[in-house]
């Protein structure tokens, strides 16, 4: 047997069971489903200042898929009835088209947050490149950033979320 | 190991490879299906991807020279297996990938070798590639969908549209297509299936291959659209069409379908070729 071919042997022997264990140890780098994604306190927080609360989760039309948080203007003195729907979209754009009928009702506008970003399509490329970024970071044993991109409806004329300082928002 | 342990340390570093890569998958798919469910899902890997690993291996190993492990098998060997230690699926079919490409570098290849490294590569840098596309192309992809849906149910009903990936009757929305349901997460692996077959029988593709090739494109797109439009005509035809048996005999069928116009093409090449008498063996580099 050549050195070689026992140098070859020792490095599948060695290198190869430690893959695999690196594997079964390593961390989960998958992102969570949209079922698994919560609005977070801080969104419910920002929609506050402008006088939105939460009202109720919602199922959109392809049934488990995705969710809906439903905000709306409950003050007393509340000239119109606002209705805002946020929708966390953590893998791609697939759910990009339903925000324009969120319950079934057209929407009058909508859009997407990305890490206080606010785009007119889905920002594929922006929210790819920051999953990369995760993925280094979680082999490098830093936490994660948050990569869950919302989409915002409004069905209500008289509520205007694009003009809102999303850029507060980090996540 | 003994002269010519060349192509099995090539074997060891690809078996160890494609393990790496498709062990994060198979214990996400046993984690969400359980065990017996998963096993029934083939633990959530693709039936062609596991045919052209196999086949790969196969080719790899059928050598005619005996050739011994060189100083630069070793240390490309080192590369790569320290970059299967990343616990990362899609990095180890990047660094497999790599590692056939290697491969491909190498003289004194058999044809047969050739073949079957040209199949790793396409099967390593399938899932990254793919998985890339899907993410930034996802809207267009399922626009093309939705769009193909609406235009065969219209045949049928009227009223019925498209708005991205959603199709809709009058303003109501009747399906929406999700990733997993895209023509092109199906296409890729049917195209994998007839390249790895194709490739690892004959080395030169002809034209009626090539039309092969196209059929089970336009075959597979198309049939997923029937499913699609029959998922979008009713509630009661999605329950069964998305779900149980309908999901199983479509499945089926998408098979049926790649495998027939693969033989088709294969066949006909290898009649081809017995007739100018140069026998099913005669290939060329």
């Amino acid at each position: 047997m050549s050195s070689n071919a026992r140098m070859a042997m020792v490095l599948v022997l060695l290198l190869g069971p430690l893959s695999l264990l690196m594997k079964l140890w390593g961390p989960n780098q998958y992102g969570p489903v949209p079922t698994q994604v919560q609005i977070p306190a801080a969104l419910t927080d920002f929609l506050s200042q402008y006088n939105l609360t939460f009202f109720s989760n919602l199922h959109t039309i392809n049934a488990q898929a995705y969710q809906m948080a439903l905000y709306h203007d409950a003050s007393e003195d509340a000239t119109c009835l606002a209705m805002i729907y946020v929708m966390p979209m953590p893998i791609n754009a697939e759910a990009e088209f339903i925000l324009a009928r969120p319950v079934g009702v057209a929407s009058v506008d909508f859009f997407y947050v990305h890490r206080g970003n606010v785009t007119n399509r889905y920002p594929s490329t922006s929210h790819w490149y920051a999953g990369v970024i995760n993925r280094v970071r979680l082999l490098a044993g830093l936490s994660p950033v948050s990569n869950i991109v919302y989409g915002i409806a409004s069905t209500s004329p008289c509520v205007t979320p694009r003009d809102f300082d999303w850029s507060q928002l980090s996540f | 190991m003994v002269k010519g342990d060349r192509s099995y340390f090539w074997i060891a570093v690809i078996l160890l490879g494609a393990t790496n890569a498709l062990m994060r998958p198979v214990i996400a798919s046993m984690e969400d299906l359980g065990f017996w469910n998963s096993a029934f899902d083939a633990f959530g890997i693709n039936p062609a991807v596991m045919a052209a690993l196999l086949l790969s291996v196969g080719l790899i190993l059928t050598q005619e020279d005996a050739q011994s492990t060189s100083r630069a098998d070793v240390w490309v060997g080192l590369f790569v297996l320290i970059g299967f230690l990343i616990p990362s699926a899609t990095l180890s079919w990047i660094f497999l990938g790599l590692y056939a490409g290697y491969l491909a570098l190498q003289k004194g290849l058999t044809t047969e070798q050739r073949a079957g490294v040209a199949i790793l590569i396409l099967t390593s840098f399938r899932q990254p590639i793919m998985g890339f596309l899907i993410h930034i192309f996802n809207a267009p992809i399922l626009s093309f969908d939705a769009a193909l849906t609406a235009w065969l149910l219209s045949s049928f009903e009227t009223g019925i549209h498209a708005e991205g990936n959603l199709v809709m009757s009058g303003d109501k929305v009747r399906l929406v297509i999700l990733t997993s349901c895209s023509s092109l997460a199906n296409l890729s692996f049917a195209l994998l299936f007839w390249y790895a077959a194709c490739r690892s029988l004959v080395s030169h593709f002809t034209r009626t291959m090539l039309l092969s090739g196209v059929g089970v494109a336009v075959s597979i797109v198309f049939l997923n659209i029937i499913r699609l439009a029959m998922m979008a005509s009713s509630s009661e035809r999605y329950a069964v069409i998305h779900e149980t048996a309908g999901k199983t005999v479509f499945a089926l069928l998408m098979l049926l379908l790649v495998v027939s116009f693969t033989y088709w093409g294969i066949r006909n090449v290898i009649q081809r070729t017995h007739g100018d008498g140069l026998g099913p063996t005669a290939r060329t580099a």
